[in-house]
């Protein structure tokens, strides 16, 4: 099984290139976006006004809580490639109740998101206790999870939600758009479940260093596996604000969450490095969304804003490396 | 725990993978009437050739302590450069050659990030992986386009005497990659990288040269299997790499769980790619559904994984 590699510790000479290095990393991100969406802006002044800014509200908070949870795997140490598919489950199941079999709504949402968290336990006792690695286990159970939604739902697209449910994606209360009010929400409550409260402190500990954390008595394999149960919660979240705002569901529903909410959470752990790791993916959502719909404004085609997101990722691995392996002591 | 059940949870580690492809045998011969025919078994054998060149990259790298997802992407890259490259003329050597150069340079790139760099194995091959993806589709833009150079097809469609060519390269290649890795010097050197790098380093075994080489010779595995699947397919098909992408790590893992005991080796990942062969062709021969098919994938993926897994009694964390 593979290594991790033995960190090469290079000390920078003095303070001052420390701190200036610290600083161009936090900031090179910001001042990336901000040129970008000062040249979008100038090209097409469409892109800052206010309707456009709603938009990319929206679509953020479709793919924000995935990213959420995908940020507290990262913070475990672990990672979770299934989450696309456990957003398109739990929405599937949550929708072929409401629709086909007539659940009230809170029954239909609670069984669907009931059905996220099952999954997202299964992947936590791979990690934990059959001691799989987290990266090819979330794998498999991504495949399982394309084959039985296929088997349960025979690839078919479901429509005619009630309306209860369509408004969750589509409403506005006091002309705010639900999801964006969710999204506040859900950014309140994990931000301070990840800073203030023990799970959320032990899980950053456990990433920082498990050795450490086995010693001091943590029950690290419990920790983790609430880590994955949150992700699995989040996740199907998403998927079901994303088929409320479709108005309907179909199997690759959550196909897109992954590249997107990994690249959001790698982004939200360097911003801040690997500290505040909630706001740091929220403004990664917000960077990555903008980046994309700029990009479909100026009329890039599909495969090059594909291109941007894939660097995005390395570019945000890297820097994280960066800041993580020749800055150390700077961060942590 | 008591003597015999440790014996045998000691046989299932061991010998798990070879006991479950025998019941898997004899249970497609005795359900189906064309599974043991010796056209079907020379096919399984045949299917099996790109998956198996691709699953010994792999194993190579996995034998090293590192993993390398760059596969994904690489075969179908490599897929639309040989095709466009026979379309538009070339010879069928210069057309592979280019092809292998594509492979090794995207093993290069492998070893820049995880030995240059110190990055996650896992994460720098991910990121080649969408680095490929990517490239296919910006250089292929989705075209299919079909091969028609009799040369070129002959590598899959060809006989030497009796025996059809692809069965003679997957024996050739795993006798040669075996024989490599387990009665060489530099073979074992690879080894010892994977068991511990600190000791191998302290040996003086000059650990980062060795990791580059590894990823390196990977890549040309992999470009040469894509190849393969590539002629096997008949064509260029978009993202033709991604539907590997299971069956090869599956194959690779159900090898830790044959011969080795935990631990990666060739002839286990043989045997591991015939298993996952013979599983589709009978669920084919079986008339199931298409959808059993990424359901069969992952849960071989999971069981091998968790027994080559299980006995670590320690979380393993993914650092980026």
């Amino acid at each position: 099984m593979p290594t991790v590699a033995e960190p090469r510790a290079k000390r920078p000479e003095s303070f001052i290139v420390r701190r200036l290095s610290g600083f161009s990393i936090r900031y090179s991100i910001f001042l990336f976006f901000g040129l970008f969406f000062a040249v979008v802006a100038f090209l097409r002044p469409n892109f800052i006004s206010l309707g456009n800014i709603y938009d990319i509200l929206i679509e953020a908070s479709l793919v924000i809580f995935v990213a959420f949870g995908e940020a507290i795997v990262i913070a475990a140490g672990a990672v979770d490639l299934s989450l696309g598919n456990i957003a398109g489950s739990g929405a599937m199941i949550a929708c072929a109740l409401l629709s086909v079999r007539e659940f009230s709504v809170p029954a239909g949402l609670s069984i669907g998101i009931g059905a996220g968290v099952l999954i997202g336990l299964i992947n936590g006792v791979f990690v934990t206790r059959l001691y799989m690695n987290s990266l090819i286990a979330t794998l498999g159970t991504m495949f399982m999870l394309i084959g039985l939604l296929y088997m349960v739902t025979f690839g078919q697209t479901i429509m005619l939600l009630p309306d209860a449910f369509t408004m969750l994606g589509t409403g506005s209360i006091l002309k705010i758009p639900i999801p964006i009010i969710i999204m506040a929400f859900v950014f309140l409550i994990c931000h301070l479940l990840m800073e203030k409260t023990k799970y959320g402190r032990t899980i950053q500990l456990i990433g920082g260093n498990i050795e450490a954390s086995r010693l001091s008595g943590i029950n690290i394999k419990n920790v983790i596996l609430f880590a994955f149960v949150a992700c699995g919660l989040l996740a199907t979240l998403s998927g079901i604000l994303l088929a409320a705002r479709q108005g309907l569901a179909n199997v690759d529903l959550g196909e897109r969450f992954l590249l997107q909410a990994f690249t959001a959470a790698m982004l939200g752990t360097v911003i801040f490095g690997g500290r505040n790791v909630i706001v740091g993916t929220f403004f990664g959502s917000i960077f990555l969304i903008s980046l994309i719909n700029g990009m479909t404004i100026l009329g890039v085609g599909p495969e090059w804003i594909y291109f941007a997101q894939g660097s995005l990722l390395l570019g945000a691995i890297l820097l994280n490396y960066y800041s993580k392996r020749v800055l150390p002591g700077l961060y942590r | 725990m008591s003597r015999t059940e440790s014996n045998l949870g000691q046989l299932i580690i061991n010998y798990g993978a070879i006991i479950a492809f025998l019941v898997v045998i004899i249970f497609f011969s005795i359900s189906t009437e064309t599974f043991f025919r010796l056209g079907n078994l020379q096919n399984i054998i045949i299917q099996s050739t790109a998956l198996g060149l691709c699953a010994f990259g792999l194993t190579l790298v996995l034998i090293a302590g590192e993993i390398d997802f760059s596969y994904g992407g690489l075969i179908g890259l490599v897929g639309a450069v040989l095709a466009s490259m026979l379309a538009h003329g070339y010879s069928a050597l210069s057309a592979t050659l280019v092809c292998l150069l594509i492979g090794g340079a995207s093993g290069l790139l492998n070893a820049l990030l995880v030995v240059g760099f110190n990055l996650s194995s896992f994460l720098a091959s991910v990121a080649v992986f969408f680095l490929c993806m990517g490239a296919e589709r910006v250089y292929s833009h989705g075209v299919t386009v079909w091969i028609q150079n009799r040369t070129m097809l002959s590598l899959v469609q060809g006989h030497i005497g009796p025996v059809p060519i692809p069965i003679v390269l997957l024996l050739g290649f795993s006798f040669v990659c075996w024989f490599l890795q387990t009665q060489t010097r530099a073979g074992q050197h690879v080894r010892a990288i994977g068991e511990n790098i600190q000791a191998a380093r302290e040996a003086g075994i000059r650990t980062s040269l060795v990791k580059s080489v590894v990823f390196v010779l990977a890549g040309l595995l992999f470009a040469f299997a894509g190849c393969l699947e590539t002629l096997r397919n008949g064509g260029a098909i978009m993202y033709a790499g991604k539907q590997l992408l299971l069956f090869v790590l599956a194959a690779s893992f159900l090898g830790t769980a044959t011969f080795k005991a935990g631990k990666a080796n060739f002839p286990g990942t043989l045997v591991g790619a015939f298993f996952l062969i013979t599983l589709m062709n009978g669920f084919t021969l079986l008339g199931m559904k298409f959808y059993l098919i990424p359901l069969a994938q992952g849960l071989i993926l999971i069981a091998s994984v968790a027994i080559s897994s299980m006995r670590r009694k320690k979380i393993e964390q993914v650092k980026f």
